[in-house]
């Protein structure tokens, strides 16, 4: 049994763009933004960077899929740039080979980007998958939103769910993220809804409507990571730490075999299990302050929490309704707005959910501080329920 | 000694907007198995005739040339179909009056009953055209009628098919015993056919009518010929493979298979899906995907007998089919590039119609 990653490496800072419909700016600018932040916060300068992840699902016009855009945009000197292409679950990945890389004392200081540009597409949604070769010949032609309305259906037909509990229920699951990003200057969507409005927004891919659905967004967003020893060297009292890090990639048994029901996220429960057991928690429910959870559509929120444990199965809908999951609850998520509103630019949304972590662990929240939390999850799922990398990261005091 | 053969007619009508045949016509098809098992019909005598008489012309991507359908009718069905029936009447050893059952598909009103007459076929009842319910089906029409003729005859009645074009065939048929008991399954078919009232969706599916496809449904289809030919088993054939280990059924089939307790290397072998039917674990109609006719519904179906896939549905209620509804599998197009032309074919999922004719097919 491996020693697993709990505590051997730091965050010593991140950086976050704003997200958004950002028609100003291309992906080089956008990841500038994120990392001259990060470089003040950690008061480093870019010589001391040894390695560098860069994660980007969709651009390769011009440039090709490697590591130069981001060498390029951030003038990086002499530093190797792995690109890591994971779907939604890139920008986790990334993260992951930085920690990695400190860990194996490889490297001092590594650098995670994620960034995507996806508002050159010419359309709302993400771009269509590019044609393979074989696949193509019998999947369907589908779309997120109807890979996830799937997990919907089944939910509601497991548990036994009327379809419009279930609807507001994930109503309720947008509204308070809405209500969330309103407190956050970076977020895409800064405008509060309501049930009604929520409930009566157009079909996308039935049962989720526009309001179940995040946004396309482009944005950028990274963590510099260092040693324990270095942190507290560079005046880190007490350094936010890496607890652990899991990924789990699907290999084809829910999509094959007959097995699995099509209501939960098989990768997200194997990749919580192992997570937990990396960071030593035993009672996640006792010792997770805050989650931030890839909430691509209303109903993954909802799934997700029973997949992590952080809900009965069959009940997180319910709780949702209680409100076990707004800003006051029991368990606070998206405290930023989440993919919802905070924006889904796909390779950088693992990063962002780790910017939000760091802040509240760190006690940098501002006006959305969460009192003084001392363990933070993310999530991050790429791909669809059948098929997916699922990323979980857990930082902590 | 005869050799078994089949013969199919089938025709996918393409006329312009608006005009008569395009009203007249439809797609179908008909197929009979001659010259092997116990008949329903046997062949009493017949001929063909060729003459250069071209009444239409159309050319592949062009519009049809008709000429006037009085002209047609005069100097065309009626100046040379009658003399063709007496001839084929005189090899079959039959006179006029003892025919019977009467199959003459023509797309020209009153034309039928006038051949008749002129025919001497006093006692001859004419065959349902079905004009109301398909229309004319053209190359299919003369099996598809014969069809419909076969469920109303009785053993040792007679049959002429007559039909006219650059020339007549006609051909003379004796039901047998085993008439009584054979049912084609027409009936079937026809009480399945769904009322399409969007005319629109006509014109846009032949491709006549341009429309905004939308940013989505610009992506080309380039086909992998490496991959289509590599892979025609599953593609074409819906063969997945089954582990003759662990009886664990996966599509597409796969070289190394899993079943959780161990790694398995070439134990699959061939398992057909296409004549099983399966259930839909879940689904979605899904608004932003590009269709040609949306919603595009799909979703995850599990088979009979093992193995799963996430795969479309269609026909024209697709967006009914939900979780625990049962479904039958059909060859079907499954994606077109306007830029080549080129046409996917693949399997989809449509809902299981309760009754044995259609199920069958």
């Amino acid at each position: 049994m491996a020693s697993g990653i709990k505590d051997k490496v730091a965050v010593l800072a991140m950086g976050c763009s704003r997200f958004g419909e950002r028609w100003d700016v291309g992906a080089d600018e956008l990841m500038v933004e994120a990392y001259t932040e990060a470089l003040r916060r950690a008061a480093i300068a870019p010589e001391q960077i040894d390695a560098a992840w860069y994660s980007s699902h969709y651009d390769d016009i011009g440039a090709g899929k490697a590591g130069t855009p981001m060498a390029l945009a951030l003038r990086l000197p002499g530093v190797g740039v792995t690109r890591v292409e994971n779907f939604c679950a890139g920008g986790t990945d990334a993260f992951r080979g930085a920690v990695y890389a400190v860990a194996s004392g490889a490297a001092d200081i590594a650098l995670a980007m994620g960034v995507e540009k996806l508002k050159d597409t010419g359309f709302a949604g993400l771009p269509p998958a590019s044609r393979g070769t074989f696949v193509p010949m019998y999947m369907p032609t589908h779309t997120n939103p109807g890979n996830f309305a799937q997990l919907a259906r089944a939910y509601a037909a497991k548990h036994n769910v009327s379809m419009a509990d279930l609807k507001r229920a994930m109503a309720h699951t947008s509204v308070k993220s809405h209500a969330n990003a309103l407190d956050h200057p970076n977020a895409h969507l800064r405008k509060a809804i309501t049930i009604d409005q929520a409930l009566r927004a157009p079909m996308v891919a039935d049962p989720l409507g526009l309001f179940d659905c995040c946004p396309v967004s482009d944005g950028a967003a990274c963590a510099i990571v260092t040693t324990p020893d270095i942190a507290r060297g560079l005046g880190l009292r007490e350094p936010i730490m890496v607890k652990s890090i899991q990924v789990v990639t699907s290999n084809g048994w829910e999509l094959q075999q007959s097995d699995w029901d099509a209501s939960y996220v098989h990768t997200a429960r194997i990749t919580a299990r192992r997570a937990y057991a990396e960071a030593g928690i035993d009672h996640p429910r006792q010792t997770i302050n805050l989650a931030e959870l890839h909430d691509c559509f209303s109903i993954t929120e909802l799934v997700t929490l029973e997949d992590l444990a952080l809900a009965d199965e069959g009940s997180a809908w319910r709780s949702m309704l209680d409100g076990a999951f707004d800003r006051d609850g029991k368990l606070p998520c998206q405290v930023d707005g989440g993919l919802k509103c905070f924006g889904h630019p796909v390779g950088a949304s693992g990063l962002r959910m780790l910017y939000e972590a760091w802040l509240q662990l760190s006690g940098q929240a501002g006006s959305r501080q969460l009192g003084s939390p001392h363990h933070a999850l993310t999530h991050n799922l790429g791909g669809s329920p059948a098929q997916n990398v699922c990323a979980i990261t857990i930082l902590g005091v | 000694m005869a050799q078994p053969a089949l013969v199919v007619g089938a025709d996918l009508a393409v006329h312009p907007a608006g005009s008569a045949a395009e009203a007249r016509c439809g797609d179908g098809a008909g197929a009979a198995v001659v010259g092997c098992g116990t008949p329903v019909l046997i062949f009493r005598g017949g001929l063909s005739t060729t003459t250069p008489f071209v009444d239409r012309y159309q050319a592949p991507g062009l519009p049809t040339v008709d000429w006037e359908e009085r002209w047609v009718r005069e100097e065309g069905v009626l100046a040379h179909v009658p003399e063709a029936i007496a001839q084929a009447l005189g090899r079959a050893g039959l006179a006029a009056s003892e025919i019977d059952h009467v199959v003459l598909p023509s797309t020209i009103p009153g034309v039928s009953k006038a051949v008749v007459e002129r025919a001497g076929l006093t006692r001859a009842r004419l065959a349902p055209d079905f004009g109301e319910e398909t229309g004319d089906t053209g190359s299919g029409h003369a099996l598809v009628m014969i069809a419909g003729a076969l469920d109303r005859m009785a053993a040792g009645q007679t049959l002429l098919v007559a039909q006219f074009g650059q020339g007549v065939t006609v051909l003379v048929f004796e039901a047998t015993e085993m008439v009584g008991s054979y049912r084609t399954n027409l009936d079937g078919q026809l009480a399945a056919g769904i009322a399409e009232e969007t005319y629109l969706k006509l014109p846009v599916f032949r491709g006549q009518l341009g429309w905004d496809r939308g940013l989505r449904g610009r992506q080309s289809t380039p086909e992998a010929l490496t991959t289509a030919y590599r892979k025609a088993d599953p593609l074409l054939g819906f063969v997945a493979g089954r582990c003759r280990e662990t009886g664990q059924v996966q599509f597409p089939p796969s070289r190394l298979v899993s079943d959780g307790s161990g790694l398995f290397l070439d134990t699959q072998e061939p398992w057909p899906l296409a004549d099983r039917l399966g259930t839909v674990t879940t689904a979605t109609a899904d608004r932003l995907a590009f269709s040609r006719s949306p919603p595009s519904c799909y979703g995850l179906v599990d088979f009979d007998g093992g193995g799963r896939l996430m795969m479309d549905f269609t026909d024209p209620d697709a967006d009914t089919l939900t979780t625990g509804q049962r479904v039958r599998f059909a060859l079907r197009i499954k994606d077109l590039d306007d830029r080549t032309g080129w046409r996917r074919y693949f399997w989809k999922a449509a809902a299981l119609v309760e009754g044995p004719s259609v199920a069958a097919n």
